[in-house]
């Protein structure tokens, strides 16, 4: 499943993150790499963006970038 | 012999902190994702020797951004002689994939690990020695904030030669390189932090739990503004009429002295007139402005700004900004040079280039005040007026944001929305004092220096024509001749006079200029304009017309392009223009005058014109691809050549 479709307080670990987008570089470099679990804290009015807990940090993404990480639910 | 230190770490580290620490030379520190985003510069204030050098908080080095390219770029032309890897104890493994690639430069480095006094309050253990071992340099735990271990920082980076072990990434899981980082960063971690939740940790969560709550996020945000405002124009603005006062009396003094000593009347005038009075135009301004500045801070400096971009970015995106526009556009109503080096932290070019084109839409301090003069001498002081001046604002920024964002120029979809919620932390008044320091300088340097040569400027043109010095003469002045060649632009404005063209003009070197001229040129402004419309017209103008010049010098700076400078300003008049003429048309409509069928051409001649300027804007790629953005010359998907 993609990350955008997990609920608030479900976690996930990444599995894949889209390969054409340059959003894979950023999002790599802060953190979001393959196998590492990501939990959705909450989401903004209009549920976009969506703030994530990963390493021990939040990070806030909108759904686009959200739609490009594949996760497994935990 | 002197040395270089230079200080590298992630956005939020405390980076900034420790170098005001360290130099005494303060500068903007912020929990706002990127604040530092230009190279600064000091001296170690224990030690003359060594410089410091504060480079811009990045995530990695992987030349993406302006900021890690100008990083990289200042890292390979000019290597420091020690890097300190500034890293937050808190956060350490994102902190440390940061030292990771820092290990390919080969430069001496010393780990300093921030926050230490964080892990110490919450009992979190740190293993310095094990971290040092992982990475082979030095690794010092400091704490910024609290200046514990900041000298024995100091003496290690000045004296080591130690440089980065690269970690052997052959074993790693992972694609990329960067996961394979990341996993040998995993496998050593556990080794020398152990985790927990801090007590700042655990209050932020409880915290944004109601400041980005789904319903209260968002009139939580207007309140807070509100109060923002009511404080700044209720503590600022009295004490800026005290001042405004002042000067007033000061002039009158100077007047009666000057006179007693039989001064020439031109050069009293010069004084009185155009230095004094301007001078004090520029210092009445100033207290609402720091009070502002003040509560802006506090803002940026808690992290809050972080929560405000996270609840209104989707309410943005539909106008083609960004959550991370809100804060230039606040920023704007107090200053608009402020707010556009505020748009530094939107990563996605055409939604900065949008912010740039559209928060001089807001009303800055001194358009406040041109609009407070035009409510009080034309509406009988009416509130809702020079307030309706603010919905104006609102209202053609989201307008011509759904304009502009049809062109593919801004819609493009380059970089990711990548936000971090930093901890939420209670601001420092060092801190807030010292970023007001830097904005007094800023202001009072900048605007203060524009407004002192746009008098000096105006009281020339005024008082010298062809004719040579034609003192109290007006109208063979430069400015009479000035004003009568433009006064058929406005004409269908409702304003097409001399007086009012020439203070629309002076408005666009400074807006604190317009009401000045419009008195100096004319006995009774009211006879300016026919009726309450145009007068409208001439405050819409105003407010939406291309900024002051230090905002138009500012633009130039952040669009970094002649040309997007040249269309910003071309966007602003046709905006400007076509406002101001809706309204005045209305006030037309509802008097049925032959005016009409004049302003309907004038309307056509003016959507030509505007097609036309859309025409060259398209010119410069169709975007249907992002080839133009990346600088190549031949669009992808059309294989059609265009101009760069």
């Amino acid at each position: 499943m993609l990350l955008s479709e997990l609920k608030v307080g479900e976690s996930g670990r990444v599995t894949s993150i889209n390969n054409q987008s340059e959003i894979k570089i950023r999002l790599n470099n802060i953190g979001v790499t393959e196998g590492v679990v990501v939990t959705v804290v909450r989401v903004a009015p209009f549920s976009d963006p969506v703030e994530i807990k990963l390493r021990d940090f939040y990070l806030a993404l909108r759904k686009n970038a959200a739609q490009k990480i594949t996760v497994e639910k935990l | 012999m002197s040395i270089t230190v230079a200080l590298i770490g992630n956005p939020n580290c405390g980076k900034t902190t420790l170098f005001n620490l360290l130099t005494g030379t303060y500068q903007k520190t912020g929990n706002w994702t990127g604040v530092t985003t230009e190279k600064k510069a000091g001296v170690y204030r224990k030690d003359k020797r060594v410089n410091v050098v504060d480079l811009p908080g990045l995530y990695s080095l992987n030349a993406k951004s302006d900021d890690e390219r100008a990083v990289l770029a200042y890292l390979k032309e000019t290597p420091p002689d020690v890097i300190v890897n500034v890293v937050d104890g808190t956060n350490l493994e994102r902190n440390l994939y940061l030292t990771c690639e820092l290990s390919e430069l080969n430069i001496p480095t010393v780990i300093a690990v921030n926050m230490y006094d964080d892990l110490n309050k919450n009992g979190i253990k740190l293993n310095s020695e094990k971290l040092a071992a992982v990475f082979g340099v030095d690794a010092v735990p400091v704490s910024a904030l609290k200046n514990l271990n900041v000298d024995k920082l100091m003496s290690v980076a000045a004296s080591t030669k130690k440089r980065l072990t690269a970690p052997d990434l052959k074993k790693e899981k992972g694609n990329t390189k960067s996961e394979k980082r990341y996993a040998f960063i995993e496998r050593h971690v556990n080794g020398i932090i152990k985790k927990k939740q801090t007590r700042a940790e655990k209050f932020t969560q409880k915290a944004d739990d109601v400041l980005t709550h789904r319903v209260f996020g968002i009139p939580i945000f207007f309140c807070v503004i509100t109060l923002v405002y009511f404080l700044s124009m209720k503590i600022g603005g009295a004490v800026g009429e005290v001042i405004s006062e002042l000067f007033s009396s000061l002039a009158d003094i100077t007047d009666v002295f000057l006179k007693s000593y039989a001064v020439p009347e031109w050069l009293i005038s010069l004084v009185c007139n155009a230095i004094i009075k301007s001078t004090g135009t520029v210092v009445s301004f100033l207290p609402q402005i720091l009070v502002l500045f003040a509560l802006m801070a506090i803002i940026e400096e808690s992290g809050y700004a972080s929560r405000v971009a996270f609840i209104m970015d989707r309410f943005f995106r539909s106008f083609g900004l960004s959550g991370k526009s809100l804060i230039p556009m606040i920023v704007s109503c107090g200053c608009t040079v402020s707010g556009l080096m505020a748009t530094r932290t939107i990563e996605n070019k055409s939604e900065r280039r949008m912010t740039i084109f559209l928060a001089p839409f807001m009303p800055c301090g001194a358009k406040t005040a041109v609009f407070g003069w035009f409510s009080y001498s034309f509406f009988n002081g009416s509130a809702i007026v020079a307030a309706s001046m603010y919905f104006l604002g609102i209202i053609c920024t989201a307008v011509f944001g759904k304009i502009l964002k049809r062109f593919k120029a801004f819609s493009s979809n380059d970089g990711a929305f990548i936000l971090e919620m930093p901890t939420l932390r209670l601001p420092s008044l060092k801190d807030v004092f010292f970023v007001l320091w830097e904005k007094i300088k800023d202001f009072t340097g900048k605007a203060g220096m524009i407004v002192f040569i746009v008098s000096v400027a105006l009281w020339i043109l005024q008082n010298f024509g062809f004719a040579g010095y034609v003192y109290g003469n007006v109208e063979k002045s430069f400015l009479f001749a000035t004003g009568n060649a433009l006064k058929f632009f406005f004409y269908p404005l409702g304003f097409g006079n001399w007086q009012a063209s020439v203070s629309v003009l002076t408005g666009i070197l400074a807006k604190e200029a317009v009401v000045e001229t419009m008195r100096f040129v004319s006995a009774d402004p009211a006879s300016l304009f026919y009726n309450s419309f145009s007068v409208y017209a001439f405050m819409a103008f105003v407010l939406l017309s291309p900024p002051c010049a230090a905002s138009i010098a500012a633009a130039k700076q952040e669009l970094k392009s002649g040309k997007w400078l040249f269309f910003m300003l071309g966007f602003q008049l046709i905006a400007a223009y076509s406002v101001a003429l809706a309204i005045n048309l209305t006030g037309i409509l509802f008097e049925r005058n032959f005016g009409l069928i004049l302003s309907a051409i004038i309307v056509i001649i003016i959507a030509l014109m505007t097609f036309i300027f859309i025409k060259a804007v398209r010119k410069d790629g169709c975007g249907s691809c992002t080839a133009c953005n990346r600088g190549r010359n031949r669009c992808q998907k059309k294989g059609k050549r265009f101009t760069t």
